[in-house]
């Protein structure tokens, strides 16, 4: 008991207290969907039962669990683990492929005795655990040897979870794969070349998507040169770089014109068969846009939202609850969600900064990343700027494996940050 | 690693994920801020929409209120215009589930008119609602929606006095029509002619829903009432209307029954004929072909617009003319004596007897009907005198029915004439052929139980009705006004020997008209046999009853079927017969001789 206390006092305060305010206004947004919406005439039942509710504050108190449980524990047995938690990941991700449940399109879930769970979420825990413990073995190493192990770690995560099919979920390791390198040491022009081409691909599909116009492409590329003056790097490498961006770039448009609408519309489907297939691409996209836009500076005030309460907005309670917040609290609550997860990532990344063992730096990296990956993607899809993928908003969206991961590594994050003197 | 090192990158980091956040709430601020009027409206439009509420239209039946156009309810499933031009795979989705012809489907798009959705189905089936219902959450703008259709519950019966309703064109849409897509609009009869009263006003209502498109609430406050159609009563008895329809069954021709006290159109048949509710859902343009290239033309109305030569009841307008001048006396005989021909300047004038009447005196004429008397009579009138005459019996000009687009037909004049074949060109032999109702003139079957409603009544024209009244929705009738003519067609002394002499075509052993008496009642009637240049003749047959004070007038023509006498008195009697055992006034029972 002494020894919980002695840990829970180091455990960074503001990191409990993002974590509190995020889960907080998430359970207030799963409830508002399962409230009967007031029309003008008469009371609209809701289709979101109060038992997801319900669920959902169970899921938040197991999840806080967990979370005491990953912080009690000091993280050298979790670094100790790392790989054998990534072999039982390989494992559950193989199994899911050949008994998992099908649903949606895919075959994502495994069930345990009525309790279904997501391996793919589980899996990022694990990638954050064995990379850690890879890269902070190997800190002095070449970039090369530090990139390769990298890939050796996230290919086959990647792969068997597109094959599911989930690509949102998929895309989610090399994102925390990535910011780990290059806090590894890896040079920052190698990860830009890494990154950069994919970068500059989305930049262009978003831009003509959802802006409608190639003008934030343009402003990137004129961005990406001003940065490669700055980085001095080899007139070869330069070019490389430039070519390399400008053909992922320009390539984008040319491939997706081609495209009949029915052939753009069965890419997206692909991406996420059982949300975009289900109403038709747009649909959602429009209607989340609809509910946020309406919602104003203030808001329609809490359980007043038209959009939620009528059932236009899809998915209102999982991979949208984001548009649920910016309908009935505003641009100010969408932007409090903002500031909270800003606050996590930041405090994250402090603790990366101070921590003393280089596995404790990885892990608290990685938790900000895959934090900062999915807020900024599920959100960014809420606003129209990415295509819907089905990536849940991490401690707000309904659903028992994305809680229970998100606590995770807000548990492995208080436990670094308790222990950060520890060498 | 060192602590610069570490300190920068992990600022790096956090500046990369700040500019990401930033992207994010500047977009934020762009839509709930800057635009925040555009989806605020857009999130009104998508749970408020402003609802026609479709008028019922108004119900045709005849004088008894045997209802003869009403509405029945069908449910049409719609689509938004611009998702389906756009290709949304929703639209797909639903052509899958009802396993409709994909590129019909598109076709209809394409072709459709302005507005902001487009009909796919126009007559969706209890199964194709049952489908739409099931999966309402897959086929979110899909509509369904229930609307009336026009039904005819007769069928043809009195189809071109009913007409039929069609769905408006492109250009009958407008902001200043009160018509939109679809809408059903009078195409022809009473259903064209009393559209505006029949079409009520449609009303309008604010209605929230949900996103499965089920109403939720209304907003009463813009709330448009709806008015419903008039109820329009005609003037015709749909019992006799069927009787005349069956006896002309397989003739081509028409028949016009009047109430000689009103001018009410009891009965008009004009066949062939047309089944009403063919039209109603869209007729195929093949369907529609058939029928306007039937050299029957089912759809032309015969007993309004049809023209036809009078033939041999014109001789009592011919023996009007000269008895009201005094140029002749009845009782005497021509120097003449009919022997089958007659000769005119250098040409023979036949008579329809070959073998000829011999000596008549004007009612033997009549009642014979014999050409010769005529050709000599009508030498001591001018062409003039006779046009007047006829014009005062109202042929050759309109007779004021409600709009039907009737015929006038012709009544030729000197001017007339003149005008065709140049002053001086023409020679008084004109005058022998106008005198049998043949020549130049030309009448409808309307106009002819006009004039012998007239000649049998009271000696005026009435102005013929086919609607007997129209009673809006809160009850209020408005019933048609009856208007005559304010001089009588003829005088007294003239018009009782007319009568007399028609009721003897019927009664008398040698009359023409025996096959259209009825038993208990004395009919009085005029036979023709018009010819015509390009085929049999038209056999005619007008006449009133009881020949004393008579009720009705019926005019009857079959076109190209010989004889008047044989052919169509006999279908008069047996209408008048019908007639007056509906009223319960026929004591002995047996059919018409």
């Amino acid at each position: 008991m002494g020894r919980l206390l002695a840990v829970l006092v180091r455990a960074d305060a503001l990191t409990i207290f993002a974590w509190s305010a995020l889960v907080t206004i998430g359970l207030a947004a799963v409830y508002s969907c399962t409230v009967d919406f007031q029309s003008s005439a008469e009371i609209v039942p809701s289709t979101v039962s109060r038992a997801v509710f319900h669920s959902q504050m169970t899921w938040v108190l197991i999840g806080a669990s967990v979370a005491l449980f990953c912080m009690l524990i000091p993280y050298r047995h979790f670094e100790a683990l790392a790989y054998l938690t990534y072999a039982i990941a390989i494992v559950l991700l193989v199994a899911v492929l050949l008994v998992g449940d099908e649903a949606g399109g895919g075959r994502r879930w495994l069930s345990f005795g009525g309790l279904g769970f997501q391996p793919s979420e589980l899996a990022k825990v694990a990638l954050i655990l064995a990379l850690g413990r890879f890269l902070a073995a190997r800190a002095e190493r070449s970039p090369m040897v530090l990139v390769g192990g990298a890939v050796a770690f996230v290919a086959p995560l990647f792969l068997l979870v597109v094959r599911e099919p989930d690509l949102g979920t998929s895309l989610v390791y090399p994102a925390i794969a990535v910011p780990m390198l290059f806090w590894a040491g890896v040079p920052a022009r190698l990860i830009l070349a890494l990154v950069s081409p994919v970068l500059s691909a989305v930049v262009m599909f978003s831009g003509q998507q959802a802006l409608g116009g190639v003008w934030p492409w343009v402003l990137y590329v004129i961005g990406l040169t001003v940065l490669l003056y700055f980085a001095r790097l080899y007139i070869v490498q330069n070019l490389l770089l430039m070519g390399t961006n400008l053909i992922t770039g320009l390539a984008i448009p040319l491939v997706w014109e081609k495209l009949q609408p029915y052939q753009q519309a069965r890419i997206l489907t692909f991406f996420s068969p059982s949300e975009s297939d289900r109403l038709g691409y747009g649909y959602q996209t429009f209607q989340s846009q609809v509910a946020i836009g309406s919602g104003g500076l203030f808001g329609k005030g809490y359980l007043e939202g038209s959009q939620k309460g009528l059932a236009f907005l899809p998915e209102r309670h999982t991979d949208f609850i984001f548009s649920v917040i910016g309908e009935e609290f505003g641009l100010i609550g969408a932007v409090a969600v903002l500031s909270f997860f800003l606050l996590l990532i930041a405090r994250a990344l402090r603790v990366a900064e101070i921590s003393k063992r280089p596995f404790a730096g990885m892990v608290a990296v990685g938790v900000a990343s895959y934090f900062a990956f999915q807020a900024v993607v599920n959100i960014a899809i809420t606003v129209g700027l990415l295509p819907v993928t089905g990536l849940p908003l991490p401690l707000l969206s309904k659903g028992g494996s994305s809680m229970l991961v998100s606590c995770i590594m807000f548990g492995l994050l208080l436990n670094v940050s308790a222990r950060w003197s520890e060498v | 690693m060192d602590e610069r090192r570490r300190q920068w990158r992990s600022r790096a980091m956090l500046i990369v994920v700040g500019l990401g956040f930033a992207g994010l709430v500047a977009t934020l601020f762009t839509m709930q801020v800057l635009r925040h009027e555009d989806y605020a409206q857009l999130a009104r439009e998508n749970r408020q929409y402003s609802r026609r509420v479709l008028a019922p239209r108004g119900l045709i039946s005849d004088r008894a209120g045997t209802t003869l156009a009403h509405n029945v309810y069908q449910a049409r499933i719609t689509y938004p215009r611009r998702l389906a031009l756009n290709g949304d795979p929703t639209l797909d989705r639903l052509i899958e589930l009802l396993e409709l012809d994909r590129e019909l489907v598109f076709e209809r798009v394409a072709r459709a008119p302005r507005g902001d959705r487009v009909m796919i189905v126009r007559r969706a089936t209890p199964e194709q609602i049952a489908i739409v219902e099931e999966h309402r959450v897959e086929l979110p703008q899909v509509q369904l929606w229930v609307e009336p259709r026009r039904h005819y519950r007769a069928g043809s019966l009195a189809a071109h006095l009913v007409g039929y309703v069609g769905e408006v064109r492109r250009d009958e849409t407008g902001p200043d029509s009160p018509y939109n897509n679809g809408d059903l609009i009078g195409r022809t009869g009473i259903e064209a002619y009393a559209e505006n009263l029949l079409r009520g006003t449609h009303g309008r209502k604010v209605v929230e829903v949900n996103a499965a498109g089920h109403v939720v609430g209304e907003l009463p406050e813009v709330r448009v009432p709806v008015v419903p159609g008039v109820h329009v009563y005609l003037t015709i008895h749909s019992v006799l209307q069927r009787r005349l329809e069956e006896l002309m069954v397989d003739r081509v021709g028409a028949g016009v029954v009047i109430e000689v006290a009103t001018g009410d159109v009891l009965a008009a048949v004009s066949t062939p004929s047309i089944d009403l509710n063919e039209f109603t859902g869209g007729i195929s343009h093949e369907r529609a072909a058939e029928l306007r290239d039937d050299p029957g033309k089912p759809e032309f109305n015969r007993a309004f617009r049809g023209v036809y030569p009078p033939g041999s009841p014109f001789k009592l307008i011919t023996a009007a003319a000269a008895l009201e001048r005094n140029r002749v006396d009845p009782k005497e005989t021509f120097e003449v004596s009919c022997t089958g021909q007659y000769r005119f300047g250098n040409r023979w004038f036949g008579c329809w007897k070959p073998e000829g009447h011999g000596k008549l005196d004007l009612e033997g004429a009549i009642v014979q009907s014999c050409d010769v008397y005529f050709y000599q009579l009508i030498q001591r009138l001018s062409i003039d005198e006779l046009a007047e005459t006829a014009r005062r019996f109202g042929l050759g000009r309109e007779t004021g029915l409600e709009s039907f687009h009737e015929q006038t037909g012709l009544v030729p004049d000197e001017d007339f004439f003149d005008a065709r074949y140049g002053k001086g060109k023409w020679t008084d032999g004109q005058k022998l052929n106008l005198a049998i109702g043949q020549g130049e003139l030309l009448v409808t079957p309307l106009q002819m139980a006009l004039t012998f409603a007239a000649i049998g009544g009271d000696g005026h024209l009435y102005v013929p009705h086919v609607v007997l009244v129209s009673e809006n929705a809160y009850g209020v009738r408005e019933p048609r006004r009856v208007f005559r003519s304010t001089e009588p067609v003829c005088s007294p002394r003239v018009r009782a020997y007319l009568r007399r002499s028609m009721h003897s075509v019927v009664a008398d052993e040698d009359g023409t008209g025996g096959l259209a008496q009825v038993a208990d009642i004395e009919v009085a009637g005029k036979t023709g046999t018009s010819e015509n240049p390009f085929g049999e003749h038209h056999a005619w047959f007008v006449a009133y009853a009881p020949a004393e004070d008579p009720e009705v007038a019926v005019a009857v023509i079959v076109e190209n079927a010989g004889h008047g006498g044989e052919i169509a008195a006999p279908i008069v009697g047996a209408l008048l017969r019908s007639y007056f055992e509906l009223q319960g006034r026929l004591v002995t029972p047996g059919e018409a001789r």
